[in-house]
């Protein structure tokens, strides 16, 4: 009878060993086989190498209507350049300088970069003459209708 | 800092180097959809000049990695407590293997100190969040005195959808356990930080807590908090596609 309880505590312990290590080589997978640090390192030289800065954004596709949300927090307002094509959206600007002072200090004020361009190309085909650009606090916002397709 | 007494819970070791006991409510500041969760942290955090009071790590389950605030350094993941308010935050966002040890062991956590609410925070990606002055809130819960306090700060009821991630594991923990766990879901942007949506949980938070904290800093200095996040977020949104996020994003198969 103890040797049957110990059995199987010794099964559990087994067991567990086992999925800690199944967790262990996942992980490792994660981290090495997806480029996971590599991309990271690559994107961290860029604040180093001066190259511009690629905003955040988020395409929402409403139907009919494509709305393209560019945050442009640290940048010159002044200077934005917004270029509409068929199936592109291209953002420049310069990044403001006294924001990022307020924002950093120390090494990561040193490393920032200079230019904010962003390049998306987007899943369908738009109006450029339906493009209207707005300004909602940070956000630019960009709103396009679709081209309709040809039936 | 560093140091402190060690707990190993789940294959994550928890550095007890400061006062944890008296925790009553444990906010979960994990980064996810809009950081409305690390932003709703953040805030918490400064507003109260909370105090870093345990530290978080796992040499084979995050990145090896040592964060440096005022030339201190400490542990990637750290708990901070004000009176009976505790929030968790991370400067590292978990990786999807490291999700299931993390949630196991943070209910744990909970379970040993007598904390008696653990609060997931969360964005709840909406098309239409540019159009929303004051993003609506959404509360999920598991046991009674959770369940209570989300009809007592008006969220509304998720009457159907799907949850993905850190937030979904420690549910089912948390209702395996007897841990209660209130799960607060704001409106808000996907892959753009949300400090506005995180107004919104802040003003829960005070409610259920008791703790007031001023929101106005939170939307006042918007711009200047989303420059610091910006890296965050794109690290988080490589995450959550790799945790299949957008699972979230589609009906479930049972609907009423």
């Amino acid at each position: 009878m103890t040797e049957d309880v110990f059995d199987e505590l010794l099964k559990e312990v087994v067991e567990a060993l086992r999925r800690m290590r199944r967790m262990q080589e996942e992980l490792e997978y994660y981290f090495t086989s997806s480029g996971f640090y590599a991309n990271l390192y690559e994107d961290r030289m860029k604040s180093i190498t001066g190259e511009a800065e690629e905003p955040l954004v988020e395409i929402r596709d409403l139907g009919d209507e494509v709305v393209i949300l560019v945050d442009i927090s640290g940048v010159k307002q002044e200077t934005l350049d917004v270029r509409v094509g068929d199936d592109r959206v291209e953002v420049y600007g310069l990044i403001d300088e006294r924001k990022y002072e307020e924002a950093f200090t120390g090494w990561h004020l040193h490393v920032r970069k200079r230019e904010f361009h962003g390049a998306y190309q987007l899943p369908f085909r738009i109006d450029p003459e339906s493009v209207r650009v707005e300004k909602k606090g940070s956000l630019l916002v960009i709103r396009a209708k679709k081209k309709a397709t040809p039936s | 800092m560093l140091g402190g007494y060690r707990e190993e819970l789940g294959g994550f070791t928890y550095h007890l180097y400061g006062d944890y006991s008296g925790i009553e409510y444990l906010v979960l500041g994990l980064p996810d959809v809009g950081l409305v969760g690390a932003i709703t942290g953040l805030h918490l955090i400064r507003e109260l000049k909370m105090k870093d009071v345990v530290g978080i790590d796992s040499y084979t389950s995050m990145p090896p990695v040592v964060v440096i605030h005022n030339s201190e350094p400490m542990y990637p993941m750290r708990i901070y407590r004000h009176g009976n308010l505790g929030v968790l935050l991370t400067d590292v966002p978990v990786a999807p293997p490291a999700i299931p040890g993390l949630a196991t062991s943070l209910v744990r956590f909970a379970k040993m100190t007598g904390i008696k609410m653990l609060i997931s925070v969360t964005g709840m990606g909406t098309p239409k969040r540019i159009e929303v002055e004051k993003p609506g809130m959404y509360a999920l819960a598991v046991g009674r005195e959770a369940e209570i306090d989300a009809g007592r700060i008006g969220a509304s009821k998720v009457d159907n959808g799907i949850l993905v991630g850190p937030y979904a594991l420690i549910l089912k923990e948390a209702a395996r356990t007897g841990v209660n766990n209130l799960v607060l879901m704001v409106e808000s942007f996907v892959d753009l930080p949300d400090p506005e949506a995180a107004a919104v949980a802040v003003e829960a938070v005070s409610k259920i807590t008791g703790v007031q904290v001023d929101t106005r800093k939170l939307v006042e200095e918007a711009e200047k908090l989303k420059l610091r996040l910006k890296e965050l977020m794109r690290e988080t949104k490589n995450v959550m596609a790799k945790m299949g996020k957008s699972y979230e994003y589609r009906p479930p198969l049972i609907y009423t």
